[in-house]
């Protein structure tokens, strides 16, 4: 299928060769997933402080975010 | 109240499609594939309802009978590809028959949240409209347009001056019977995001990575709340990605047929916001590159994105004129400097741009630009947004290192052009939602990387991140959607829901059983002045009180007897006085001015307001 069709199709296509595409980055890959943990990490961790912050309000959805 | 809602909802959707399948054949007669065809069609016709509503207000004839009239032609406009709607549905069913056998436990995993999520969003849709904006202008001035049967100037609510697309739907509800429809509807444009990442990651990506695309955006905490609410973001989303389907089409094979076609979906995304054209920018810069990628020709592809802006621009316009003539300037209250603008004057134009463009804390430097994915993801409330997650910044790094297909590395570019233009317009998550869209599909390719990694280690991190964040975001919406769930089921009346949670945070809003004594003893044609931003539940056309700090110079504000002169000339008939001192310096101000007229008569007293008569108003 070409690139530019955007037909929905179930067809299953190869998985991506990961090991090809990054392979001779090996370095880049593992500094990629590393990068991926940490901002979870981070994330997670400034969460949890959040929790305990603001009585329980597990992600605060402000009123900020209700428009505008 | 429930059925309705869904009825109203499904009876627009259906007359969008009608509108849209029509045009479609009519700009573009080369065949489409079916599900790009069908997501185009229903996003040109919800423009199209729109564009009706707005002309048929303007002319001063919106009334229930005329827009479902409007409707019903556009249901019957369905009728002319019947025979073609029996092989799409006999396609679509095979394809869904053939996803469910060949479907793995991770593309089921991903299906399962989307729809619980889904369903969560659709419960607190049905319940009655809650939140603030809505209450401020997405509903409350479409009920304006629905008292007075005719869009025109309100005065002291500047938004209602601004572009205002989705809004034309929702006073299409509101004209027939339903504002939970409204919220319907909003969150039917959710849907068709989510379809319309899946059809585009479909085509060059695992059926799961486009699935995951999806997941990724639709648990974006903002896509929930807007997806129960009737606010704009979503819809405007919709418009945006759908121009971006259209544009693929194009860049296959270019045709002006096709550029018309996401040059008005463009526009219809730009007429959404005030701050939106900056997305049409975006697109069309960034499609100048990825038009020339694929051999079309800098001259070819230069010519293509300024058409399409062109044709945006063209179908926005109108929102402009509109502005211009009924409001004195085109982008009411902006600009006034040049501009000026009806019932403002300088100082509160300015109050009114420092309040809307400097109350976020990510600053406006270049450093706080490039920074400014970081502030979103770890510090959303610098930008009063909620929760994009943690990985749109965990994984765009691998996104930008792996081979990506051509229309991944265009959502990356656009991406990156819309970046700074969100960041000096109007940075909220909400506003970011087109270019997460696009981003999701990129980073979604680089998040299957992982799991199809050779290493055990790099699997289990792909799926733990992935299926962590969705796993929190779900229950962040289970939390957040959670009071409306018996309200939305049809289990708690609609009286008893408005009074147990708009009192309470996030809503904050005090005086609903107030403005429901109100509406039932004020005169029918009271035209009633509130403390408050708030006014859709008094079902009587409402100013705010800072319409009068607005149009009357500093000195004047201190007279009662000129505050309540301009009153009377804005056509107030009633004052809705809070009963006890009010935080906010300014409506304080006011409200002790008034206190001290001579010229008003108690009419109706609540728990919280005293409704005070005009002496010599009009009505």
């Amino acid at each position: 299928m070409s690139d530019d069709q955007g037909a929905f199709s179930t067809r299953r296509r190869p998985a991506p060769d990961s090991g090809t595409t990054l392979r001779g980055a090996a370095w880049l890959t593992v500094l990629a997933a590393t990068w991926l943990l940490v901002t979870n990490l981070v994330y997670y961790a400034r969460l949890v402080d959040r929790f305990w912050a603001q009585a329980g309000s597990l992600l605060g959805l402000p009123n900020g975010s209700s428009g505008g | 109240l429930t059925l309705l809602a869904l009825g109203i909802a499904i009876l627009v959707l259906l007359a969008a499609r009608g509108f849209g399948r029509s045009v479609l054949s009519l700009v573009e007669r080369r065949a489409w594939p079916t599900p790009e065809r069908e997501l185009v069609s229903i996003g040109l016709g919800l423009g199209v309802v729109a564009y009706v509503v707005l002309l048929v207000g303007l002319l001063g004839s919106l009334h229930a009978a005329l827009v479902a009239a409007a409707l019903v032609g556009g249901i019957a406009l369905n009728l002319p590809f019947a025979v073609a709607d029996r092989v799409t549905l006999r396609c679509v069913a095979a394809s869904a028959r053939k996803w469910l056998a060949g479907r793995t436990r991770l593309e089921s995993a991903l299906v399962l949240i989307i729809a619980l999520q889904a369903a969560l969003n659709l419960v607190a849709a049905l319940a009655p409209p809650t939140g603030v904006d809505p209450l401020v202008y997405h509903l409350a001035v479409p009920r304006l347009y629905a008292l007075d049967g005719s869009i025109g100037f309100i005065p002291g609510n500047y938004y209602a001056s601004q572009p205002a697309t989705f809004q034309m739907l929702y006073t299409a509800a509101l004209l027939l019977g339903s504002d939970s429809a409204a919220q319907v509807l909003h969150w039917a444009t959710g849907l068709i995001v989510l379809a319309g990442l899946v059809v585009l990651g479909s085509g060059r990506m695992q059926p799961t990575a486009a699935l995951a695309a999806g997941a990724l955006f639709y648990a974006v905490t903002d896509v929930a709340v807007q997806s129960g609410l009737a606010l704009i973001d979503l819809g405007g989303t919709a418009f945006f990605l759908l121009a971006v389907v259209a544009l693929l089409q194009w860049i296959r094979r270019p045709s002006t047929g096709l550029l018309c076609v996401a040059g008005l979906l463009a526009g219809f995304y730009a007429s959404t916001r005030l701050t939106n054209p900056v997305g049409v920018v975006a697109l069309a810069v960034s499609l100048v590159a990825a038009a020339s990628w694929k051999g079309l020709g800098q001259s070819k592809a230069l010519a293509g994105a300024l058409t399409f802006g062109a044709i945006a621009f063209a179908t926005a316009l109108p929102w402009y004129i509109k502005s211009w003539i009924l409001a004195g300037n085109p982008v009411y209250p902006f600009l006034y400097r040049w501009f000026g603008g009806r019932e403002l004057g300088p100082a509160q134009a300015e109050a009114i741009f420092q309040a809307q463009y400097f109350d976020v804390d990510a600053g406006y430097t270049l450093v706080d630009l490039l920074l400014s994915p970081f502030t979103l993801t770890f510090s959303p409330d610098r930008l009063h947004s909620g929760q994009a997650g943690p990985l749109f910044l965990g994984l765009l790094p691998l996104a930008l290192l792996i081979k990506q297909p051509f229309r991944a590395r265009w959502f990356l570019l656009a991406s990156a052009v819309y970046l700074p233009l969100w960041f000096w317009s109007y940075p909220r998550l909400r506003t970011l939602l087109p270019a997460l869209a696009l981003l999701a599909l990129p980073l979604a390719t680089a998040w299957w990387t992982l799991v199809m990694h050779r290493s055990r280690w790099v699997q289990v991190v792909g799926l733990s991140v992935m299926f962590g964040w969705l796993g929190v975001s779900l229950i962040a919406n289970a939390r957040y959607h959670g009071p409306a769930v018996a309200a939305g089921l049809g289990l708690e009346s609609r009286e008893a829901y408005l009074r147990r949670v708009l009192p309470a945070p996030p809503n904050g809003f005090p005086w609903y059983e107030d403005f429901q004594i109100l509406s039932q003893r004020l005169p029918g044609d009271a035209r009633v002045m509130i403390w408050d931003t708030r006014g859709y539940y008094l079902a009587r056309p409402t100013i705010w009180a800072r319409a009068l700090a607005q149009s009357l110079p500093v000195d004047e504000q201190a007279d009662p007897a000129a505050l309540v002169g301009r009153a009377r000339r804005l056509g107030v008939t009633h004052l809705a006085l809070p009963r006890a001192l009010l935080a906010d310096d300014e409506l304080e101000r006011l409200r002790q001015v008034m206190l001290r007229s001579t010229e008003l008569q108690v009419a109706v007293e609540t728990p919280r307001l005293i409704a005070y008569r005009v002496a010599g108003a009009a009505g």
